[in-house]
């Protein structure tokens, strides 16, 4: 028999009975729609982190303190929720990362250090940047009376940034910053645009207490991103005026810095990167990608939770299995005469079993079609009230991705769990007994 | 004439637990190529049971069937299988159509598990039809038809895969007289027109007369030939 008579001929024996195949195809379609809708959220979480991160120089930008401190990691801020307003009683950012990065290490960072006999750290690392560990008091607009709380870094070209509206910063540029959506909204500016080339002010707290404001203008406006917790950069320049002032003439903190960026070459194997890592591990560093650090935290949660959900999905679908072989069975009982007969003119025992086989296949991907239509149609209903609500703000973050191939993946994986589910009652038809199969009644 | 089908010494016992019943004694029988051959007997006297294992539905206990010379019991499943889905036809007492499906699909059923393309089947089983005077009725679904149009659409399906020999157990069993005789002239019409092979199980002495060689079995042992 040709493989299209298989599907034909089961999909009309199906539809023969059309109460039972449907009552089957509902228990397929709510396993179909479970499980497209648990791994549609889980895909939906997982391609905004993964966009999040390749939104940064994921695999060869290092973060690079020294092994006295840890990475905190509740410096990195969240994207979400309200900006507090300034309150000059009250610290700003919490978790901030104190820094003993010292000019002398810095330096070596940027040194001809052998690594060893291939490779010097000249040669592996394109550049360094040492982050000032500026503390600012708040940022404002002019225009208005509200001040709030922010946090400036140094804007590195090689961490690529998305933007809404405007430019990113350049080498040129004077006290030059690119902040967030949320921030140019809470700024005032009803639309990105609108903040562009707009000039705010950023206080400074000496060490006598007194505040300085800096006037700033926005260059860029980028979508609310994890990366760097959302908060605004600055030039180098800028930066490191805010800090000279913050520090006052205190030349030991003027050369000390939080941290390091080290962006290391492209070309470098992924041998030669450990090579790297593990030498300035020896140099008292601590080192970690961009990738290490919120994947650490994110990732692995976000997988763990969507194969939690996709188990249960599974179940259901354990359930369905049960429901198809059961009605493969009925199907094989009441047509015991027809196998017969089929069996007398010719057919093999194979094409017994797949004929019963496909029945329960195409039972599968009926249910699973129609399941998985169900679930991408609630998933985007979802996803755009999420957006609406709980999501607003977080751009780029639909709650429920419904990729082509994890689709396809769901219906294959539906037409394979029907196969082994009409398994033992196609081995039962299979194995009927054509003369005794055609005195049946 | 050649010989198509030889029994040589054909035992079938059937086991049963520990009772065993013996429904074909050595049977020793040759048919040659468009011969008309019916088997009469009693119910229960091995008549189907001989029927089955010549046309390999079935294998013989001890003994051989030798098809044109070969014998069966050296060829495997999926040759025997070929055999019987080319070279064989079918008609049964009960018709086995499938009632829900149309005649002209429930025709080309041997050329369907054959893997024949559909157009091609569908082609050849509307010819078959026509010769049988169903031609109109090639959409109607078989559940539809009465008991002679049944029988017809059942010959149409024997003959689609242009056989050698019918196989036709009891074929006017289930038919009136007169419609009985309609679907005899139209075996005998083929046996005649194409050379094919006619073996006929009945308990009809009208249908037995037409057939120039007569097997009669009693318990299981040919009584007459």
């Amino acid at each position: 028999m040709k493989i299209t008579d298989y599907i034909i001929t089961a999909q009309q024996n199906l539809f023969r009975q059309k109460l039972r195949t449907s009552l089957t195809m509902i228990a397929i379609f709510i396993g179909a729609l479970t499980l497209s809708l648990t791994n549609g959220i889980g895909e939906g979480v997982r391609n905004f982190f993964t966009d999040q991160l390749s939104s940064a120089e994921s695999e060869n930008t290092i973060l690079i303190v020294t092994n006295q401190t840890k990475f905190s990691t509740e410096d990195s801020g969240s994207p979400v929720g309200s900006i507090p307003e300034y309150n000059p009683e009250k610290q700003s950012l919490d978790g901030f990362a104190f820094t003993i990065l010292t000019q002398e290490q810095c330096d070596f960072l940027q040194s001809d250090q052998k690594i060893n006999d291939n490779l010097s750290l000249k040669d592996a690392v394109q550049s360094v940047y040492c982050g000032y560990p500026l503390q600012i008091e708040y940022i404002t607009n002019p225009q208005e009376d509200k001040r709030y709380i922010a946090d400036i870094s140094t804007y590195v070209p090689e961490i690529r940034v998305e933007l809404l509206a405007g430019r990113l910063i350049t080498k040129d540029d004077e006290n030059a910053i690119v902040v967030s959506e949320r921030y140019a909204t809470i700024l005032g500016f009803e639309e990105p645009q609108d903040a562009v080339g707009k000039t705010v002010h950023v206080g400074v707290e000496n060490p006598t207490s007194v505040i300085k404001e800096f006037p700033v203008t926005i260059v860029g406006v980028q979508p609310n991103s994890f990366v760097n917790g959302g908060q605004p950069f600055g030039n180098e320049s800028l930066v490191r005026e805010m800090y000279q002032y913050a520090v006052g003439n205190n030349e030991k903190l003027l050369d000390s810095y939080s941290g390091a960026i080290a962006v290391l070459d492209s070309d470098l194997s992924e041998d030669d990167v450990s090579e790297v890592r593990s030498y300035l591990h020896a140099e008292n560093f601590e080192t970690e990608t961009f990738e290490e650090i919120i994947g650490r935290f994110v990732l692995q949660f976000i997988d763990l939770a969507r194969w939690g959900l996709n188990l249960f999905a599974l179940v259901v679908l354990l359930v369905a299995a049960f429901g198809i072989a059961n009605t493969i069975l009925m199907s094989v009982y009441e047509r015991t005469r027809e196998i017969g007969l089929m069996r007398a003119l010719g057919a093999s025992k194979k094409n017994v079993f797949f004929l019963m086989s496909f029945e329960a296949m195409i039972l599968g991907f009926w249910g699973a079609l129609i399941g998985l239509i169900g679930g991408i149609v609630i998933g985007t209903i979802l996803s755009s009230i999420a957006s609406n609500t709980i999501l607003e703000g977080i751009d780029g973050f639909t709650l429920f991705a419904f990729p082509i191939l994890s689709s396809i993946g769901i219906v294959v994986l539906i037409i394979l769990i029907s196969f082994i589910a009409s398994i033992i009652p196609a081995i039962k038809a299979m194995r009927l007994d054509p003369i005794k199969a055609l005195r049946h009644e | 004439m050649n010989t198509q089908i030889q029994l040589k010494d054909l035992t079938k016992t059937y086991q049963d637990g520990t009772q065993s019943f013996t429904a074909l004694h050595d049977i020793n029988l040759s048919i040659k190529a468009g011969e008309r051959v019916a088997i009469i007997g009693k119910s229960g006297s091995g008549k189907s049971t001989l029927m089955h294992v010549m046309s390999l539905l079935d294998s013989p206990t001890a003994g051989d069937v030798l098809i044109e010379g070969k014998s069966v019991s050296r060829i495997n499943e999926y040759q025997k299988n070929k055999l019987r889905n080319k070279a064989f036809g079918f008609i049964f007492q009960q018709f086995f159509l499938n009632p829900q499906q149309n005649v002209l699909h429930n025709v080309a059923l041997p050329l369907k598990i054959d893997g024949v393309p559909s157009a091609e089947r569908n082609e050849k089983a509307k010819s078959l039809l026509k010769n049988v005077g169903l031609e109109d009725k090639m959409n109607e679904k078989a559940v539809n038809l009465s008991g002679g149009q049944k029988q017809r659409v059942a010959i149409a399906r024997a003959l689609v895969n242009d056989p050698l020999v019918i196989f036709a157990d009891e074929p006017t069993g289930n038919l009136d007289t007169e419609t009985g005789k309609q679907v005899i002239d139209l075996l005998l019409q083929y046996n005649e027109e194409k050379n094919i092979t006619l073996v006929v199980v009945t308990h009809d002495d009208d249908i037995a007369e037409i057939c120039k060689k007569q097997i009669h079995l009693s318990d299981g042992k040919i009584t007459k030939k």
